[in-house]
């Protein structure tokens, strides 16, 4: 099983060439920014199409304009933490995770008790009460990871996960994050610009 | 109010924005000395004034409803989808808040008119529906007027929410009608709130495409504008009495307003 993409999107002023093959290891992404890593996320992701080329998932195409083929994000069962953090503004940490689970199709009697669960797992049980303005960049980032890996999706994105965690807590949340993804049966990709991150979360590299 | 400011404000400004002020302010004040405070009650529950008020309530809040259903989809066009003549769709959206009230009516009967109107005969011939001089054609004009309004608040709205919110629910799962309904109307909220006041203000104080499409029928077609009219001539204490009332409300609606856009920055 496999996910494959080969094609070009198209970012304003220039063109992103991707070539890739990945199985259920993690895959690390490195690249100095703005080269088009987040990009790399997003056409898999479902949220920025390909200008030309084809994206497969296990044999099945989910993007190809020659074809005109394209399943929309909300198909792809993506579990996705983004760079700048997007939990829903009106709702509190624990129901961000519930909406996730809800919306990812878990059973509606076992989102509050897998929510509360992914939450002490992330060490954000603390805070889940809180509403998103009032946390911290790093209490914000736990809940974005808690958000992305509840409710068993098939495709993991974590977009420079760690930017916001202290120095302190790094070690241990990188352990964490190296657990969850290791329990997902699907693929995982980690962007990031520390070569230390990519190291201990990933079994191969992609330089952008 | 702090001092740099206030020495950077010529004299001449404040002087205009005085005389600007009191412009605006003396009228208020001379109707509010024409009321009869003790006979209001009285007067505002005299059958014809309480069909006229019964009537513009029902009719404007069935015209900021349809304004909604109609808006919405309007407004979210002209914010997220880009193509030629979209600034010609929201100059032809927006005309009517620009247009004479009675040239819209005029307008109207063109088209929903039961004789010679494009629509509205057809209406007429096959469904045995008038408009005008109609309660239904009270909705109509109000809705014309109104609609503006509330597109503008929401394209407005739409404009300013960040697609990162749509994104991740889409990440997440939520396909477009649960994003649509529980992300992007949810995010939409306070402009929703500010553009259905606007617009029923607007649709409440209807009065010269009301007048030219629907007519002035007592009971049926006379609201509360057309009312105050009428009245002026023949009970001039119940049109300051209905007047004020309808000063009131829309005064209410500013402070509910005022308050919802606070709501919004905190």
């Amino acid at each position: 099983m496999t996910l494959s993409l080969i094609g070009r999107v198209s970012l304003g002023t220039f063109e992103l060439a991707c070539n890739l093959e990945i199985d259920s290891g993690v895959l690390g992404v490195e690249g100095v920014n703005g080269i088009g890593k987040t990009t790399l996320l997003r056409v898999i992701a479902g949220l920025t199409p390909l200008r030309d080329g084809t994206l497969k998932v296990d044999g099945v195409v989910y993007d190809d304009p020659s074809s005109g083929i394209f399943v929309p994000a909300h198909k792809r069962q993506v579990g996705m933490v983004f760079q700048d953090h997007s939990l829903l503004p009106y709702l509190s940490v624990f129901d961000n995770i519930v909406f996730a689970h809800r919306h990812r199709g878990g059973a509606r009697g076992a989102a509050r008790g897998d929510a509360t669960q992914i939450l002490q797992i992330f060490g954000a049980q603390d805070f889940s009460a809180l509403m998103p303005d009032s946390l911290s960049g790093g209490q914000a980032q736990r809940a974005c990871l808690a958000r992305a890996f509840v409710g068993n999706p098939k495709i993991v994105l974590l977009d420079e996960p760690l930017s916001a965690i202290d120095q302190g807590s790094r070690s241990e949340l990188r352990r964490i994050i190296r657990e969850s993804l290791a329990a997902v049966d699907g693929y995982k990709i980690v962007v990031s610009h520390d070569k230390q991150d990519i190291a201990e979360l990933c079994v191969s590299n992609y330089f952008v | 109010m702090e001092r740099i400011v206030t020495s950077r404000t010529p004299r001449f400004v404040f002087f205009g924005a005085w005389i600007g002020l009191a412009f605006v302010a003396l009228p208020l004040f001379g109707l509010l000395r024409k009321v009869a405070w003790s006979s209001l009650l009285t007067q505002l529950s005299d059958g014809p004034i309480r069909d006229a008020l019964w009537l513009s309530v029902t009719t404007s809040v069935a015209a900021t409803a349809i304004a909604l259903v109609l808006g919405l989809p309007l407004a979210w066009i002209l914010a997220r989808v880009e193509f030629r003549g979209r600034r010609l769709l929201r100059a032809l959206v927006m005309l009517p808040m620009v247009l004479p009230p009675v040239v819209g009516g005029v307008a109207l009967l063109g088209a929903y008119g039961r004789s010679q109107g494009l629509l509205g005969s057809l209406l007429f011939d096959n469904f045995g529906v008038q408009l005008t001089f109609s309660k239904l054609g009270v909705v109509v004009a109000e809705t014309f007027v109104a609609l503006p309004f509330l597109v503008m608040a929401l394209e407005g709205g739409l404009r300013g929410i960040d697609p990162k919110f749509e994104e991740s629910a889409a990440t997440m799962g939520a396909g477009d009608v649960a994003r649509f309904f529980s992300v992007t109307l949810r995010l939409l909220r306070p402009s929703l709130f500010a553009g259905l006041a606007v617009a029923w203000a607007r649709a409440l104080g209807e009065f010269g495409a009301t007048i030219t499409f629907a007519g002035n029928i007592q009971g049926r077609t006379q609201t509360a504008p057309l009312a105050v009219y009428l009245l002026l001539e023949t009970d001039p204490q119940a049109a300051y009495a209905l007047s004020f009332l309808l000063l009131a409300i829309c005064v209410v609606v500013l402070v509910a307003l005022r308050d919802k856009w606070i709501g919004n920055r905190a």
